[in-house]
């Protein structure tokens, strides 16, 4: 991952329905830790792959992204349960993270970051002799 | 006369999912619910066609089934469990695998032969064409 997708995209930018307003979520997340690094697995289903935006800085991570908005101007709702027009989360993930070293990967909707650790913090076993 | 439209009639509704619609996400991000592993959805229309979209996010087209019959809609599948790799350990778990299940009553008679469907980014998006008798059409004034 480069640096020019670690920055922060203003989330005014985001308008998806028209008229409607604004609903930014917060998505399900799951995380786990491996011995070398975080997995941050978060539901963000409808977004945009290239409005996804990704910030990593003083081990606070900034999720955010854009969802493409389904309705047509031509289009009448019938019923309603959607009406997300963006995603946002923070987390605080500690220092410790490797800022040049991140995987993301957007899938099914679910979009999975992987954040190695810098090698002196992986836990180390040491002997006794 | 129009009338809001306040609540689309689901096929089978029981009590306990009545007071979890009126909590809404509240009981599922705090405390999970069965409505978490319920797809939610809108329906739409145009002249010609239903238009029904739903959030499956973490399901493959593989795990997600559609079928339609006597006018009931339902949308299945199978969201699979993430595995944990070995010497890991969870920190959140917020989301829920597992089976789900909905079903819809259409409001109007459709072209059961034709439908669509299309799973892409975790949206589920359903086309059927009405009927032609569901259509609009336009009579000529004499």
């Amino acid at each position: 991952m480069n640096n020019e997708n670690l920055t922060v995209r203003k989330m005014s930018a985001v308008n998806g329905n028209g008229d409607l307003p604004r609903t930014i979520v917060t998505p399900c997340t799951d995380m786990y830790e491996t011995p070398e690094a975080y997995v941050v697995s978060l539901d963000m289903p409808g977004a945009r792959k290239e409005t996804i935006t990704l910030t990593l800085e003083k081990g606070v991570l900034q999720v955010s992204a854009e969802v493409e908005p389904h309705h047509g101007k031509s289009i009448a709702v019938l019923y309603r349960e959607l009406g997300t027009t963006g995603y946002h989360r923070v987390f605080a993930l500690g220092e410790g993270i490797d800022r040049e070293h991140v995987d993301a990967i957007f899938e099914d909707g679910v979009l999975t970051v992987k954040l190695y650790k810098i090698p002196e913090t992986k836990p180390r076993t040491i002997s006794i002799h | 006369m129009i009338v809001r439209f306040e609540r689309f009639p689901v096929v089978q509704s029981l009590p306990g999912e009545v007071v979890e619609d009126l909590l809404g996400d509240f009981i599922d991000r705090r405390w999970g619910s069965r409505r978490a592993t319920v797809p939610a959805l809108d329906m739409m229309e145009n002249s010609s066609e239903l238009i029904i979209v739903a959030e499956l996010p973490g399901v493959t087209k593989e795990d997600a089934k559609v079928t339609l019959q006597n006018g009931v809609l339902t949308i299945s599948g199978e969201r699979k469990p993430r595995g944990l790799p070995e010497e890991s350990r969870w920190h959140r778990t917020e989301t829920e695998a597992g089976t789900f299940s909905r079903s819809l009553e259409l409001p109007m008679a459709v072209n059961a032969s034709a439908v669509t469907a299309e799973l892409k980014d975790g949206i589920l998006r359903i086309v059927i064409p009405k009927a032609e008798e569901a259509r609009p059409r336009e009579i000529r004034v004499n």
